[in-house]
Order: C-alpha cells, then structure tokens, then sequence
C-alpha cells in the first residue's frame, strides 16, 4: 500500500475523466503495440487539441516504481503553449514531477503561459535548477520540476495543480483556434518535439522499468513526441 | 543565376580546412569517430528537415530528405547501447533553427550548404568514410538534384548560409576535441 501511488493512479483517472469529457478518444495507428497490462497509451483529440496523450507505465510490483507522461498538443492553426506533466514516482516518494505550458507559435508571451505563470508562481523556487540546453529550448522559465517529494502534502500540491492547469487549458484552449498561421505552429511544434527527443533520461527511465529496449526507442520516436511530416 | 557559391566560398574554404576533414578523406577515419560525427548530424538534419518540409520548398526534389539515411548509417556503425556526446555546436545549431524555424529562404541557405554538400564533396566522403554511405546515395541523378536546389536558392539567403558552414566549422572543431582513444583505424 502506497498513498503516493493511490493519488497518482487517482490523477491518472482524473485526467482519462477529463479527456473523455473535453474530447474523443481514437485508435492511433501503432499504438496499440505499446499497450499491454503494465503499459498504457491513449490519445484524443477535438476541434481545439490535435492530441491529447496519456502514457503510463506500471512497474509497481517489477520495479517499485510508477511513471505516467500527459502531453497535449492544439490543433495546427491554434497558437496555444503545449501541455506537458511527467512523473515518476517510488513507493515512498515522487522521484521527479514535471510540469509546463511550453510555448508554440503563440511564443512565451501567450496569454495562457501567463495563466499558467500566475498559477505556479507558488510552487517555483526562486532558484531554478539548472536545465540542460535541450530544455531551456522548449520549457517556461517557470517550468515545475520537483525531485525527491516524500510528503503527502507535496504531493497532492503538485498533482492538484497539474489537474487544475489541465482543465483550465481545456476551457481556454479554444479560443485561440483559428489565430495562428499552420505552416508556423507546425514549426513550433517539431521544434518542441525535436528538443524532447534529445532528453537522454526517457528512454533510460523506460528501459530500467523493464520496457523493451528496441519498443522504447521506437515508441520515443514515433509515438512520445512524434514530429508532423 | 545564384552566386550563392561565390559569397560562401572563404566559409566553405574554411570548414574544409579543419583537421576534422583530413581525418574524415584519409580513408582510415575510425568508424565510431565517424559515428559520433553522423549522430550529430542526424541530430542537425532531423531538426532542419523537419522545419523545411513544412514550408514545401523542397519536397518537389526527390529523395532530398537524409536524416532516415544519416541514422541508419551512424547505426551501423555505432555499436554500443547509449549513444555518443552531443556536441556544444549541435546544441548551438539547435537553438539557432529556433530563430529561423519560420522563414523559408534562411532554411533554404541551409539547406543549401548541407544538401549540396552531400551532393557534391559528399560524393568523394563517400569512397572514403566507413559503413555503406547511404547518405550520400541519391535516388535522382546528381546533377540533376543539384539544379533543382540552385533553382530555390538565390543571393539572399548567404548569410544563412555562411552561418551554416561556420556550424560546421564549429562541429568539426568540437569533434577533434573530443577525448577518443583514436580518430583513426588502427592498421597494425
């Protein structure tokens, strides 16, 4: 038994609830191959959000460890940031919490990446930890990244947070629907997907959790962030 | 008609100066040196590819597109499970692209200096870079590939494409700084 563990897979039903209701879910060719009883991926999408993916892996009883990735991307001629939570979590304690509005061809200044400033401007040291460049390309300076959460308290703080973020951009992501030039969102977009393939630790974190390595290097390319041909 | 060559060339002349290419036309460059050299690359043209093919400028031009060539190249030859160091100047051409991601004619001077590099010197790197230098294997006639990037490129897009050669310049650099037990192939 693991309060950490029983509020993440309480997030992770939290937010299939708020896909399900904000969007449809549909059948992505080649995902079904990454989905199994440990591994979950699903996608949706509307008329504001191209995809809206959802990737769990449970190695909870293998590993002693949970991880689950959320990221959303607006439909093409939507200049609204891209959504991104990441966490990976022991019995005990969430090793690393990550979470963000990046921006896409709305730029930084996006009156959503100032909403989503506003909302974390409690949860983000004064002293940033220092990024790798991959990151800096991509993240908010304000992005929030928390390492080694032991307490309850923490815990719930970050998770309701990444909740609250997430329905918020559902109720505004419309908005800007229709503003944004295709050719550059597209751009903004690969960039973004480019700079998160480069992040060493994915596949790493996937492979220690028991995953097949060449399904993992695979699934990263194609499937994680896949770039808009 | 382009003078693109003409307002590159102390740029161009200075990249193939550097003691990287050397190494890489001796004809005993070691494969994982080379390997580490086609990471960053795949690295470069993933990202650049993937922004161009947006604009629709090249994708009249057959078989333009390396990236899937470069890695399945670097792959041949790389043999360990992680994969080699990102260099300091494939990060800095990385977030340079992010400057230029939406404007056609800047990614075209790109586009310009590695796509024609590979069709023209690319061609000689070929008979002497280890694996089967599928990079430099175009489905079209050379030639013929050739014009048709010159008929989409033009005088104004040099300053791109000089910055483009001084990335290069600049890989090449990191590349032999790079702490490698050899750069060449041992023949003994």
């Amino acid at each position: 038994m693991s309060i950490i563990w029983n509020k993440l897979i309480d997030c992770q039903n939290e937010i299939i609830k708020i896909f399900d209701t904000n969007a449809t879910e549909y059948d992505e060719p080649g995902l079904a191959h990454f989905n199994s009883d440990t591994w979950v991926n699903r996608v949706w999408a509307n008329d504001h959000v191209r995809r809206a993916h959802i990737d769990v892996v449970d190695a909870r009883d293998t590993k002693g460890l949970w991880m689950m990735h959320v990221c959303v991307f607006p439909v093409l001629n939507n200049d609204g940031p891209i959504y991104g939570f990441d966490v990976i979590s022991g019995k005990t304690k969430m090793t690393g919490a990550f979470h963000d509005f990046s921006a896409s061809s709305g730029g930084i200044d996006h009156p959503m990446i100032e909403g989503y400033k506003e909302a974390v401007a409690d949860f983000i040291p004064t002293k940033q930890r220092q990024l790798p460049e991959w990151a800096t390309n991509i993240f908010t300076d304000k992005m929030l990244a928390a390492g080694n959460v032991r307490t309850e308290e923490e815990a719930v703080a970050i998770i309701e947070l990444a909740l609250d973020n997430l329905r918020a951009y559902f109720d505004e992501i419309g908005e800007f629907t229709g503003n944004a030039d295709v050719a550059a969102t597209t751009s903004a977009q690969n960039y973004y997907c480019h700079n998160q393939q480069q992040n060493p630790h994915t596949p790493r974190t996937m492979k220690s959790l028991g995953l097949d390595e060449d399904d993992v290097d695979k699934f990263c390319t194609d499937m994680l962030f896949p770039k808009i041909a | 008609m382009s003078n693109l060559k003409d307002l590159t060339w102390e740029h161009h002349k200075d990249a193939e100066r550097q003691d990287f290419v050397k190494v890489l036309m001796s004809g005993r460059i070691h494969p994982e040196f080379y390997a580490t050299y086609l990471w960053n690359q795949h690295m470069k043209y993933d990202l650049l590819e993937a922004l161009i093919s947006v604009t629709g400028k090249v994708n009249h031009i057959p078989d333009i597109y390396r990236k899937q060539y470069i890695l399945n190249d670097y792959l041949e030859l790389w043999p360990h499970s992680e994969p080699p160091q990102t260099l300091q100047s494939t990060y800095d051409y990385v977030a340079h692209l992010k400057n230029i991601m939406t404007d056609a004619q800047a990614l075209l001077g790109h586009v310009y200096v590695l796509h024609m590099g590979d069709l023209s010197g690319g061609q000689m790197i070929a008979r002497k870079a280890p694996g089967a230098g599928r990079m430099y294997k175009f489905d079209g006639d050379i030639n013929e590939t050739k014009e048709m990037i010159r008929a989409v490129t033009n005088d104004h897009m040099a300053d791109e494409a000089r910055s483009c050669f001084e990335f290069s310049t600049q890989l090449f650099k990191d590349l032999m700084e790079l702490d490698v037990e050899h750069y060449l192939e041992q023949t003994d």
